[in-house]
C-alpha cells in the first residue's frame, strides 16, 4: 500500500522559526486546528453531505440512490428514476458528497443547452456548489466545476482541451441521447477521461436492449461482455424461460431506478380522458384525398401528411407547399392544397377551446408541429384566452420568461415536443395532448412536466384523436390497450425492448405502411397490442409468484 | 447570540484576525471587517486593486450572521461555504508557531521543556475515503512521543514570548529530525491498523482490471485506450494513506505540563515508538 508523507514540513518549520513574524499565536493555532477538525470525514460509510445540507428536503429514495451510487457502485452509475422523482437532486448529492470527501475536484456536467442554467442555479441554491457555465472563452483547465452543453463541449477547440483533462466526475444529463454507439456524442463521451461518471435518464431503454448496453459500456466497458454475445445470452436465457434474472442483477449493480409506485409518490392520480373528435365533412374529404394519393408517393409521405392533417390544416398545408416547391406533381398535390385552403376551423381546436373554457385552471397543450402551435395560439386568442408559446429551442432567458408568464399571467401554454425535457410546471395540472407522439417514452416525458414531485393535486390528461383516422388507432393501441397512462411505463421498459420487429415507432410505421387497408392495419395493431398486454400480464404474474414464494 | 458552535467559531475567528463586532443581539451578529479580511474573503479583487492604485482608503464591508435560518443575514451551519472559507483562512494563517506556556502563576524560576507538536490529518483513500486527526508531541530533550496533545494543551495559556523568570531548555533534537521520528512512529502505527478496507479496494481494482483487459482483447481496441481505461480504474480503487500536516510548532512547556503529557504515552503510536528502539 502506498503511504504518502508530507516530507518537507520539518524543514519548513525550521525556516519559519527563524522568522518570528511568520508565526501565529496560540489562538490562531487553535482556530486552524478546529477548522481542520470540522472538515474531516471520520467514516467511510454514509453520506456526510446530509449534515451539510440541513435545508434540503430529501425524499428517502433520493438519499438511498446517492448512497448506493457511492458505496455500492463506486461512483459509476446510471440514475434512471422515472421522470419527476429527482434525478438531478440525486446527482447533486453524489457530487456534493465527493466534494466534501475530497474525492473529486474537477467536475464536468454535460446537459442539453436548455438545462445548463437550471443546473447551475440548482447546484448553487440547493447544494452550495459554485459551478460555471461558460459562454465565450471557456477556461476548461482552470475552472473546477463546469456545466455546459454537449454541443459546446464537442466544438473545437473545446473538444481537444476537454479530452486532455482528467476529470474526477462527469455527469451527463438526458443520457438516453447516447444510446447509439456510432454517434459522435457517444464516442466523445467514451473518450472522456473520467474517474467517476453518472448518466441520468428516465428512459434507459428507449426502444431496444442495446440502448442500455451502450450506456453501461460508457461506465464499465466489458461489464456486459461484447454486444453480440450479450444479445445472444439475453435471448437464450429468455427462451429457456430463465427470465433475464442474471442480466437484471448485473444491471442492478450499475443502475438505480426508482419508480413512482415504489416511492410512495403515488398519491396524486392521473385522470385520463381520451377524447375522440369527428372531422367535419369538408375535413373528411381532404383526409380521403390524402389517402387517394398514397400510391403516388413514398409510403412515408402519406403517413406524415395524414398525421399532420389530424393536427391542423396549417401543418399539413405547410408540408404540401414544401413538396410543391420541390416537385412538379401538381396533378396530385394542387387539388389538396386548394381544398385545405377552403377548410373551416379544425375540429380538435374547437374541442380544445371548449374544454379550456369550461375550466378556470391552467392548461398545457402539447403538439408535435410548429404550424399547429402558431394556429392554436391564434385560435385561443380569438376566443379571448391568453396563451404563451414554448419550445425547447428557446434560449434560456426566453424559456424562463415564458414559464413565468404562464405561471403568473397566461392561462395556457402551447408547447411543441421539444419542451418535453427539463421544464417543471407543477403549478399546472391539466394537460391536453393535442396530438400524440408514437413513442410512449416521449409521452411519459410530457406528462412528467406536470405529474412530478411537487404536484399536490390530481392531474388531468386529455388525449385528442380524430375518429376514423390513424390517430384513433394509435390512441386505441397505446393508451387503451396498454393502459399507458396509469403508470405502467415501468413495466413497459422491459417489454418494448423485446419487440420482435425493432423499435416501437418503427414497428407502428411499418404496420401502417404495409397494410393495404385501414382494416388490415387495425388488425395488425391489435395484434401488437395483445402481444404487449400479454407480455405485461405474464410479467405481473411472474412478479406475483416470486413475491408469494418468498 | 445563541451558543451555536459555528457562531462561536466565527466570532473568535473575526476577533482574532483584527475585525470588530459592530452589533450583537440575540438574533444576529454583525462583524465589521478590516481591509485585510475583506480582501481575503469578500471576493472583490478589482475593488481592492483600484483602491490601491488610487492610494485611497478602502471601505471594508460588514457581515451579518443570523441565528435562525430565516433571519436577516447568513445562517451558519455545517457545510456553508462561508464557514469553509473561514476554516481555510484559519488553516492557511495558523500553520507554524513557537509558543511559551504562560507560567506567571509560578513564583520560582522555572525551566521550560521544548516540545515539537504536530497535528496530522490522515486520509485513507480506496473505494471510499475517511480521515482522522492525530495530534502528536515529541519531547525534544528526551525523545518521548505522546498523542492527543491538543486535548491536553487546549485549556492552557501560551504567549509568543517567554514569561518572566523562566528560561527555555535547549532542544537536543532538532525539530526537523524530531519530525522524521514522528513519521517513523506513525508509519509503524498505521501498518498495524485494520486494513480490510484496502484489501477490499484491491479486490475491486483487480476485478475491474480483468474486465477491461478481457473486453479490449475481444474488441481489438487500441492499447492506448486500454491503458487510459486502466489508469482511471487505478485512481478509483488504488488504496493509499496520506499524512498531511495541519499545523505544528515548537512549544515550550512547563515541567508539570510535561509530566502530564507523559501520561498520554500508553497509546498505540507511543507503543510503536518503543518497538523502534
Amino acid at each position: 500500500m502506498k503511504i504518502q508523507f508530507d516530507e518537507h514540513y520539518g524543514e519548513e518549520l525550521e525556516k519559519h522559526l527563524q522568522a518570528a513574524d511568520s508565526l501565529c499565536n496560540w489562538s490562531q493555532f487553535q482556530l486552524a486546528y478546529k477548522g481542520a477538525s470540522h472538515t474531516i470525514i471520520p467514516e467511510f460509510k454514509g453520506l456526510a453531505a446530509l449534515k451539510h445540507l440541513p435545508a434540503l428536503n430529501l425524499l428517502p429514495h433520493q438519499a438511498e440512490a446517492a448512497e448506493s451510487v457511492i458505496h455500492k457502485m463506486d461512483g459509476r452509475a446510471i440514475l434512471a428514476d422515472e421522470v419527476g422523482l429527482g434525478k438531478t437532486i440525486e446527482a447533486g448529492l453524489v457530487l456534493k458528497e465527493y466534494l466534501i470527501r475530497n474525492m473529486a475536484a474537477k467536475v464536468l456536467i454535460l446537459t442539453p443547452a436548455s438545462l445548463v442554467n437550471q443546473w447551475v442555479s440548482e447546484l448553487h441554491s440547493k447544494f452550495h456548489i459554485q459551478a460555471i457555465a461558460p459562454r465565450k472563452k471557456p477556461l476548461w483547465k482552470e475552472w473546477d466545476i463546469v456545466v455546459t452543453s454537449m454541443d459546446m463541449a464537442k466544438r473545437e477547440p473545446n473538444q481537444s482541451e476537454i479530452l486532455s483533462i482528467h476529470y474526477d466526475l462527469i455527469i451527463i444529463d438526458e443520457a438516453h441521447k447516447l444510446k447509439n454507439h456510432k454517434t459522435k456524442n457517444y464516442q466523445f463521451v467514451r473518450a472522456l477521461q473520467k474517474k467517476y461518471c453518472l448518466l441520468l435518464t428516465a428512459t434507459p431503454i428507449q426502444n431496444k436492449i442495446t440502448d442500455l448496453f451502450n450506456l453501461v459500456s460508457v461506465l464499465k466497458p466489458g461489464y456486459l461482455g461484447d454486444l453480440s454475445s450479450f444479445k445472444k445470452t439475453y435471448r437464450e436465457q429468455d427462451q429457456k424461460g430463465f427470465g433475464q434474472n442474471h442480466i437484471h442483477s448485473l444491471i442492478n449493480n450499475v443502475m438505480v431506478r426508482n419508480r413512482r409506485k415504489d416511492t410512495g409518490l403515488n398519491d396524486t392520480k392521473r385522470l385520463v380522458k381520451n377524447i375522440t373528435v369527428s372531422f367535419s365533412e369538408a375535413e373528411t374529404e381532404v383526409y380521403q384525398k390524402l389517402h387517394e394519393i398514397k400510391t403516388a408517393f413514398p409510403a412515408f409521405t402519406y403517413l406524415t401528411l395524414a398525421k399532420e392533417m389530424c393536427s391542423s390544416r396549417e401543418a399539413c398545408y405547410m408540408s404540401i407547399q414544401a413538396m410543391l416547391a420541390k416537385s412538379d406533381d401538381y396533378q396530385h398535390l394542387q387539388p389538396i392544397s386548394e381544398a385545405i385552403e377552403q377548410l373551416p376551423q379544425h375540429a380538435k381546436a374547437e374541442k380544445m377551446v371548449e374544454i379550456i373554457q369550461a375550466s378556470q385552471e391552467k392548461f398545457i397543450v402539447f403538439t408535435e408541429y410548429r404550424a399547429t402551435q402558431f394556429y392554436l395560439q391564434w385560435f385561443l386568442q380569438q376566443h379571448g384566452i391568453s396563451s404563451v408559446p414554448f419550445s425547447g429551442k428557446f434560449k434560456k432567458g426566453k424559456r424562463d420568461w415564458m414559464k413565468q408568464l404562464f405561471e403568473q399571467k397566461a392561462q395556457v401554454m402551447v408547447a411543441t415536443e421539444a419542451a418535453g425535457e427539463g421544464i417543471n410546471l407543477q403549478f399546472c395540472r391539466n394537460m391536453i395532448n393535442y396530438d400524440l407522439p408514437w413513442n410512449p417514452m416521449r409521452l411519459e416525458q410530457r406528462i412528467g412536466r406536470i405529474h412530478r414531485f411537487g404536484q399536490d393535486r390530481d392531474v388531468n390528461i386529455f388525449n385528442f384523436a380524430i375518429e376514423g383516422t390513424i390517430e384513433e388507432h394509435i390512441l386505441h393501441l397505446l393508451y387503451e390497450k396498454i393502459r399507458l397512462f396509469e403508470g405502467a411505463i415501468g413495466n413497459l421498459d422491459d417489454i418494448l425492448e423485446k419487440l420482435p420487429g425493432g423499435t416501437f415507432d418503427q414497428e407502428i410505421t411499418r404496420i401502417v405502411n404495409e397494410s393495404a387497408s385501414d382494416g388490415e392495419a387495425k388488425i395488425k395493431l391489435d395484434n401488437l397490442s395483445s402481444y404487449i398486454s400479454y407480455t405485461q400480464s405474464q410479467r405481473e404474474e411472474d412478479n406475483y409468484e416470486q413475491q408469494s414464494s418468498l | 447570540m445563541s451558543s451555536n458552535p459555528h457562531y462561536e467559531f466565527a466570532k473568535t475567528f473575526f476577533l482574532e484576525y483584527g475585525c470588530e463586532i459592530a452589533e450583537e443581539t440575540a438574533q444576529y451578529l454583525t462583524i465589521q471587517l478590516n481591509d485585510e479580511m475583506d480582501e481575503a474573503i469578500m471576493n472583490r479583487p478589482f475593488y481592492w486593486h483600484y483602491i490601491k492604485q488610487m492610494n485611497g482608503q478602502g471601505q471594508p464591508m460588514q457581515l451579518t450572521f443570523s441565528s435562525h435560518p430565516d433571519g436577516e443575514g447568513e445562517h451558519l451551519h455545517a457545510g456553508t461555504p462561508r464557514l469553509h472559507q473561514l476554516y481555510q483562512h484559519a488553516i492557511n494563517k495558523g500553520k507554524f508557531t513557537r509558543l511559551y506556556e504562560d507560567v506567571t502563576a509560578i513564583s520560582e524560576q522555572a525551566s521550560l521543556v521544548p516540545w515539537l507538536v504536530v497535528n496530522f490529518k490522515i486520509s485513507f483513500t480506496g473505494r471510499q475515503r475517511k480521515d482522522t486527526i492525530q495530534s502528536i508531541g515529541l519531547n525534544l530533550v528526551h525523545g518521548t512521543i505522546v498523542t492527543n496533545v491538543m486535548d491536553s494543551l487546549n485549556h492552557l495559556a501560551f504567549n509568543p514570548a517567554i514569561s518572566d523568570y523562566c528560561f527555555p531548555l535547549s532542544p537536543l533534537i532538532k525539530p526537523q529530525s524530531g519530525y522524521y521520528r514522528m513519521l517513523d512512529a506513525l508509519e509503524l502505527w498505521v501498518n498495524d491498523l485494520d486494513h480490510t478496507w484496502a484489501e477490499d479496494s484491491l479486490q475491486h481494482l483487480n476485478k475491474e482490471k480483468q474486465l477491461v483487459n478481457r473486453f479490449f482483447e475481444q474488441q481489438n481496441m487500441s492499447e492506448e485506450d486500454k491503458q487510459a481505461e486502466l489508469a482511471t480504474i487505478e485512481t478509483r480503487f488504488k488504496p493509499n494513506i496520506a499524512f498531511d500536516v495541519i499545523n505544528g510548532g515548537l512549544f515550550y512547556l512547563s515541567q508539570s505540563t510535561t509530566a502530564n503529557l507523559s501520561g498520554n504515552r500508553n497509546s498505540d503510536i507511543t507503543a510503536s515508538q518503543a518497538s523502534l528502539k
